[in-house]
C-alpha cells in the first residue's frame, strides 16, 4: 500500500486549503514538515489521540511556510482505513501548492491518483459499491442540491433501504424453504396457501416500494446532470435575446459551452440549489431544405429531455403560422410558458389570454430585461417541486446501474406474483425470490444460503 | 503371513468407511479396511433410515458413481417413501426406512466378497508421517502397517463423549468404547481439532406400544429405488406411526431442564438446530404446546422402534417420564435410553476439495469427522476420499465435482470453503442449481465419471446413455413449434402451461419407464430457469477454471486488506471460483486477485 497526498479541496480562491495524506506511512512525515506549536520538533503522533487537531506550522528545511491545523486520523477508522493526516492550510493556490510539493519531496509519499483516496476506502472494506459511487457523485457533484444527495447515499440510505427490502424477501424465502426441506415437520402456520397469501402481499408492498425508489430516478439524475430549459419559438422572435437575459439577470454562470448540438448553446445557472441548463434552438419554421429538418429534428430532441419549455413568440408581430408549428410540437411537455417578447415595441391586438392553447402568457421585453422577475419565479417554483422529494431525506437512485438492478428485480417480483397466481410449486417460487435477491445482491454485497437457513431455524422449529 | 502391507489404509467402517474403502478396492488399489468392530460395520447409529431430501439426492448420486449405499438399502429398507411429492421433482426426496441389521450385513458381506480388500478388526492409535507424507499407522497392540495413503472416517468416536443428565461415559456409540489416542495423533501431526454435539433419542419395545393412539403411516405403493441397476423392488412393507407430546411432556421438560447437561453448560461443543433435543424444541419455541413424534421400526425381525423427534440428554428417571407422557407410550418399555454425544472433528477448510489435508500428503478425512452429519453425508464424502486416494497414488488429477454436477459437490466445496460451525446436513436449499441436481438425473451428471473411473458397470452406462438419448430426442420435439399430427404426444408436449403435462401422461403417451418420465417432465417443466442456469455456468466457468498456483504469495498483491489475506491463505483456494465464495471475500478483493494471478501465470510463461 503506498502513502498518498493531494489537495483535497479545489483549487481557486479560498479562505482555507485542505491537504490529505494517507497510507501506512502518513505519520512518517510529520517530523519532517510539522512544528508543533506545544511540542516543538519532538511531537509524536503515537503519543496523540486519533482524531485529534494540532496546531503549529508547516516547515521547509526549517523554514515555516505557513500557520497550519494538522488532524491525526489512525487507521482503521479514518476514510480510508488507513492512517490520515489533514493540514488546513492557508488557501491560496501558491501556499497550498507549495506546502504540497513540501511533503512530496519525502520519496515515500506519491501523489494520489484522481479518486485514488476512495479506492483505498473502497478496497479497505470501509464503504460498499453504492457508497464508493457516492464518493465519485461527491467529486462530480456540480451544485450543492446534489452534494447533498451524494452525502446521502454515503451515509448509506439507499443501501439501508436495499438491505431492508432483502430482509423482507429473506423472509420470504425461508417461508418457502422451510416447506420444501420440512415436509414432515408440523407448521400449521406455513401451508402453502397461508405461505403464498403472505407472500403474494409481502412483494407486493416491496414492488410498491421499489417503484417509488424507481420514480425518484428522474429527480436524481436531474439533480446530477441538471434541469433543462430550453427556449424554442420562430425566427427571430428574441430567443437568443431572452437566455441573455436571463443570463444577466442571474449573473452566476457556471459554464459558457456550445451544446452537444452545433446549432443549440447550453448556459448554465445556479437556481434554488440546482443546476438549471438553458437551451438555446434554432428558429422553427416550415422546413424547406434537409438542413432545416435536420435542425427540426434536433429540436425536437431537446424538447425530450427538458423539464421546462420556454415558448417564446414576437408579440409586436402578432401570431404566425411558425407559432403554431412550436405549439404543436411541445404537446407532451409537461411545464412550458409562453412568452410573449418585444413589449417594447408593442403587441398586436390578437395577443389576449388563451392564445396558442395556454392559459396565461407571460409579457416581457429581453432587450431591457423587463418581466424577467415573473419568468424567474415561475421557473423557481417548477425547480422547488422538483426538490421536494430529495428534501425529505430519503433514499434515491441517480445511478443508471441502480436502476437497471432495481428494474430486474421487480421484473423477477412481478413474475412471482403471475406464478402463484398459476399455483407453481414452491422451488420455483424459492428461485425466483432467490433471483430477485440476486439483483439486489448486486447494490449491497451477497446473500449466502446460511441466511436463508438462519431465517427457516429461528422461525420454525424443525426437525424430527 | 500376514499382509502388513497396502496401498490404502481406510480408519472406520461406517458409511463413509465403507464407501472409502470398497471405490478404492475395486479400483484397483490393495486396501484395508480398520473397524473396532466386524459386528458394526455399517451401522446406523441413529435413526433407522436412508434418503430424505438432498440426502436421497446424495443416495442416487453415490450410486451414479458407482457407490454402495444405494443397493444396499434396496435390498434392506422396510419401507419407502418419496417425500415432497406435492411439489416439483426437483425437491422431491426418495427415502427408506432400513432393517438395521440386514443393512449392516448386506454391506458386511459386499466388502467381504470385494476384491483387494481385507477387513481387519482393531483399533488404530497413531498415524505414522515422513517428510509430511504418510507412511503407515499403529494398532493398540504395537502392530505396525505400511500404508501409502490413509483414509480417517471415525464419525463420532474421537474422544466421544456421552452425556445422560449428570451420568457421562466416555464412548464412540452407547456402550462402544471411544478412540481416545487417535486425535492426540491427529493433533501431533498439526491438525486443528474441534468439538460437535449430536444426540440420539430413545428405543422402545413396539409390543408395548399402544398403537390405537397413533396415526399408521404407510409406504408407497409404486416404489421407485435408490440404484440405478435396481430393476424392481417387490418387498412387504412395514408402516411406521405418528403421534404426539402431550401437556404433560412439556411439563415434565420444563421442570427438569436445569437437569440436561446442555443447559446446564456441561456440553461445550455446537449441536445441530435441525435435530433439536425436545428440551430444544420447548426452549425455542414456547409457544408450541406440541411436538410431532415418529415411530419407526429398527427392522424386520426386532421389536425396537425408533422414537423419533425425542432426542434428549435429561437424566435417565426424566427421560422415562417424558417418553411415557407421550400419547400411545404410556406403558412404553425402554430399551435404550437417549443421550447427546460430543466428539473431535477436524475443521474441514484444512482439507483441499479432494478431501487430502493440506499439510499432509496422503492423508485423506470423510464423514462425520469433517464436521459434517448423517449417513448420506458421510457415504458421499467416503466415496470422493477413496476415489481421490487411488488417483494420487496414481499420480493422477483428484475428482473434485463441482457444484454445478452435485450435491456432493456442493457438499465438499462447502466445507473445505466455508467451513462449518455446526454438525453440516445438506439441505435442497444450499444447492444454487437446485433444479438441476435432482435425483432423477443423478446417473446423467456423474455417471460419466464413475465409468471414466472404473467404477460403474458397462451396461449400466451403456442403461443411462440410451435413456439420456431418448429423452434428448423428445425434448427437441417438445421444443418445436408446429407439428403435423395430432397426436397425443404432441398435445401433451405442445401444452406451454406445466399444469397440463404431467409424469403419468408422459408415461402412457411415450411407453417410458416412470424415471425417463420423471426426467422429461422435469426438464420441460423447469426449462426457462435450466437454460438461465446453464449460462450462468458458462460464465462462472472462467472463474472456476483459473487455477490459483499451490504456493501463491498473496502477500504481494498490492490493496488486499489484512483479513482478506488471512482468509485466503486459511483456505488457500484452488481457483478464483474457490476464492469468489469465501465468506468475507468481497468482489474488490477478487478482481485484484484475479489480476495478480493472471500476471503470475504471464510470468512463468515467459520464465518458460
Amino acid at each position: 500500500m503506498d502513502t498518498i497526498a493531494a489537495i483535497s479541496t479545489p483549487i481557486g480562491q479560498g479562505g482555507l486549503g485542505i491537504i490529505r495524506i494517507t497510507g501506512p506511512k502518513a505519520f512518517s512525515v510529520i517530523p519532517r514538515i510539522f512544528l508543533s506549536k506545544k511540542h516543538g520538533k519532538r511531537f509524536s503522533a503515537k503519543k496523540q489521540l486519533s482524531h485529534s487537531i494540532h496546531f503549529g506550522f508547516l516547515i521547509r528545511n526549517n523554514k515555516k511556510i505557513d500557520e497550519v491545523l494538522m488532524s491525526i486520523f489512525k487507521a482503521p477508522n479514518t476514510f480510508t482505513g488507513e492512517d490520515t493526516l489533514e493540514f488546513s492550510c492557508h488557501g491560496g493556490t501558491l501556499v497550498l501548492e507549495n506546502a504540497l510539493s513540501t511533503i512530496l519531496e519525502n520519496d515515500f509519499i506519491r501523489l494520489a491518483e484522481q479518486g485514488e483516496f476512495s479506492k483505498k476506502a473502497f478496497l479497505n472494506g470501509r464503504i460498499d459499491l453504492i457508497q464508493a459511487e457516492a464518493v465519485a457523485d461527491i467529486i462530480d457533484a456540480r451544485n450543492t442540491l446534489a452534494l447533498d444527495a451524494a452525502v446521502n447515499q454515503l451515509d448509506g440510505s439507499l443501501s439501508k433501504t436495499i438491505n431492508k427490502h432483502k430482509d423482507r424477501l429473506i423472509s420470504l424465502l425461508s417461508l418457502c424453504e422451510a416447506n420444501i426441506e420440512f415436509p414432515e415437520d408440523d407448521m400449521e402456520d406455513n401451508t402453502k396457501k397461508s405461505c403464498y397469501k403472505n407472500i403474494t402481499k409481502n412483494i407486493s408492498s416491496i414492488l410498491k416500494d421499489l417503484n417509488d425508489l424507481l420514480s425518484t430516478f428522474n429527480r436524481g439524475s436531474l439533480l446530477k446532470q441538471g434541469i433543462n430549459v430550453v427556449i424554442i419559438g420562430a425566427p427571430n422572435t428574441g430567443k437568443s435575446t431572452l437566455l441573455n437575459s436571463i443570463l444577466g439577470f442571474e449573473r452566476a454562470i457556471v459554464t459558457s459551452v456550445a451544446g452537444t448540438t452545433r446549432d443549440f448553446l447550453k448556459e448554465s445557472l445556479i437556481i434554488e440549489g440546482a443546476v438549471v441548463n438553458f437551451i438555446d434552438t434554432a428558429g422553427i419554421r416550415q422546413a424547406k431544405d434537409k438542413i432545416e429538418k435536420k435542425g427540426i429534428s434536433k429540436t425536437l430532441q431537446a424538447i425530450e429531455k427538458a423539464t421546462i419549455v420556454l415558448h417564446i413568440i414576437d408579440g409586436s408581430r402578432g401570431i404566425l403560422k411558425n407559432d403554431h408549428m412550436v405549439t404543436g410540437m411541445l404537446s407532451s411537455v409537461k411545464h412550458k410558458f409562453l412568452v410573449v417578447n418585444k413589449l417594447d415595441l408593442g403587441f398586436k391586438n390578437n395577443i389576449k389570454k388563451g392564445i396558442l392553447g395556454y392559459k396565461r402568457f407571460i409579457s416581457i421585453s429581453a432587450k431591457d430585461g423587463k418581466g424577467m422577475n415573473s419568468i424567474m419565479s415561475e421557473l423557481k417554483k417548477i425547480i422547488k417541486k422538483q426538490n421536494t422529494l430529495y428534501l425529505s431525506g430519503k433514499a434515491m437512485i441517480t445511478s443508471i446501474r441502480h436502476k437497471n438492478c432495481i428494474e430486474r428485480c421487480c421484473k423477477e417480483l412481478e413474475e412471482i406474483i403471475t406464478d402463484i397466481r398459476k399455483n407453481s410449486s414452491e422451488e420455483i417460487i424459492s428461485h425466483r425470490i432467490k433471483s430477485s435477491l440476486n439483483y439486489l445482491d448486486e447494490l449491497s454485497g451477497a446473500t449466502t444460503p446460511d441466511d436463508v437457513l438462519n431465517a427457516v431455524f429461528s422461525k420454525f422449529c424443525i426437525g424430527k | 503371513m500376514k499382509n502388513n502391507s497396502f496401498d490404502i489404509i481406510v480408519i472406520g467402517a461406517g458409511h463413509a468407511g465403507c464407501e472409502a474403502a470398497s471405490a478404492a478396492a475395486k479400483m484397483g488399489a490393495s486396501t484395508a479396511l480398520f473397524t473396532f468392530n466386524l459386528d458394526t460395520i455399517a451401522q446406523m447409529s441413529c435413526n433407522p433410515s436412508i434418503g430424505g431430501i438432498a440426502k436421497g439426492q446424495i443416495v442416487r448420486e453415490i450410486d451414479a458413481l458407482g457407490g454402495l449405499m444405494g443397493q444396499v438399502i434396496d435390498k434392506s429398507a422396510i419401507q419407502f417413501r418419496m417425500l415432497n411429492v406435492k411439489k416439483g421433482p426437483a425437491v422431491w426426496g426418495p427415502r427408506a426406512q432400513a432393517d438395521k441389521k440386514l443393512y449392516q450385513l448386506i454391506m458386511k458381506n459386499i466388502l467381504e466378497e470385494q476384491e483387494n480388500l481385507e477387513i481387519i478388526q482393531d483399533e488404530v492409535t497413531d498415524i505414522h508421517v515422513k517428510n509430511n507424507k504418510i507412511s503407515g499407522l499403529e494398532t493398540i497392540r504395537g502392530q505396525i502397517y505400511r500404508s501409502k495413503a490413509v483414509i480417517i472416517t471415525t464419525g463420532t468416536f474421537m474422544k466421544g463423549m456421552i452425556y445422560i443428565g449428570p451420568f457421562t461415559t466416555e464412548a464412540g456409540r452407547f456402550g462402544e468404547p471411544a478412540s481416545k489416542k487417535l486425535s492426540v495423533s491427529l493433533k501431533r501431526l498439526g491438525l486443528k481439532l474441534g468439538r460437535l454435539k449430536t444426540g440420539t433419542p430413545a428405543r422402545v419395545n413396539g409390543k408395548s406400544i399402544d398403537y390405537s393412539k397413533t396415526e399408521i403411516q404407510y409406504g408407497d405403493k409404486n416404489i421407485i429405488p435408490f440404484s440405478f441397476s435396481t430393476e424392481k423392488i417387490d418387498v412387504e412393507q412395514i408402516p411406521c406411526f405418528i403421534t404426539r407430546t402431550t401437556k404433560k411432556t412439556k411439563n415434565i421438560v420444563k421442570r427438569n431442564l436445569k437437569y440436561s447437561p446442555l443447559y446446564s453448560g456441561k456440553i461445550s461443543g455446537v449441536g445441530v438446530r435441525y435435530c433439536p433435543s425436545l428440551e430444544d424444541k420447548f426452549v425455542k419455541f414456547p409457544s408450541k404446546e406440541s411436538h410431532h413424534i415418529f415411530l419407526e421400526p429398527e427392522g424386520r425381525d426386532t421389536n425396537e422402534v425408533y422414537v423419533n423427534g425425542a432426542s434428549s440428554s435429561l437424566p435417565e428417571k426424566v427421560q422415562v417420564k417424558m417418553i411415557r407422557s407421550i400419547a400411545g407410550l404410556e406403558n412404553v418399555e425402554i430399551m435404550r435410553i437417549g443421550y447427546a454425544i460430543d466428539y473431535d472433528f477436524v475443521f474441514p477448510i484444512q482439507l483441499k476439495p479432494s478431501l487430502e489435508a493440506k499439510k499432509i500428503e496422503n492423508l485423506f478425512f470423510a464423514g462425520q469427522i469433517n464436521g459434517t452429519s448423517g449417513y448420506e453425508e458421510a457415504g458421499g464424502q467416503g466415496l470422493i476420499a477413496g476415489i481421490n486416494a487411488c488417483l494420487v497414488l496414481k499420480k493422477k488429477d483428484p475428482l473434485i465435482l463441482k457444484r454445478s454436477d452435485s450435491y456432493i459437490g456442493t457438499l465438499i466445496d462447502d466445507l473445505v470453503t466455508r467451513g462449518t460451525e455446526e454438525p453440516y446436513r445438506m439441505f435442497t436449499s444450499r444447492a444454487e442449481y437446485r433444479l438441476l441436481l435432482r435425483a432423477d438425473n443423478a446417473d446423467i451428471r456423474l455417471m460419466p465419471y464413475g465409468k471414466e473411473l472404473g467404477l460403474v458397470k458397462k451396461e449400466d452406462f451403456k442403461k443411462m446413455n440410451k435413456r439420456k438419448q431418448k429423452i434428448e430426442e423428445l425434448k427437441i420435439l417438445a421444443r418445436k413449434k408446429s407439428i403435423d399430427d395430432e397426436t397425443a404426444q404432441n398435445y401433451i408436449l405442445r401444452s406451454r402451461s406445466s399444469a397440463d403435462i404431467t409424469i403419468e401422461k408422459l408415461k402412457d403417451c411415450f411407453d417410458l419407464c416412470y424415471g425417463d418420465a420423471m426426467t422429461l417432465y422435469s426438464d420441460i417443466l423447469y426449462r426457462g430457469y435450466i437454460n438461465k442456469m446453464e449460462h450462468e455456468i458458462e460464465r462462472l466457468k472462467k472463474y472456476e477454471n483459473l487455477a490459483i498456483p499451490d504456493k501463491f504469495d498473496y502477500s504481494k498483491i498490492k490493496g488486499l486488506k489484512k483479513e482478506s489475506i488471512e482468509k485466503l491463505l486459511k483456505i488457500r483456494p484452488v481457483a478464483i471460483g474457490q476464492a469468489m465464495r469465501i465468506s468475507g471475500i468481497t468482489p474488490a478483493d477478487v478482481t485484484l486477485l484475479m489480476f495478480e494471478v493472471k500476471k503470475f501465470g504471464k510470468e512463468r510463461v515467459k520464465i518458460k
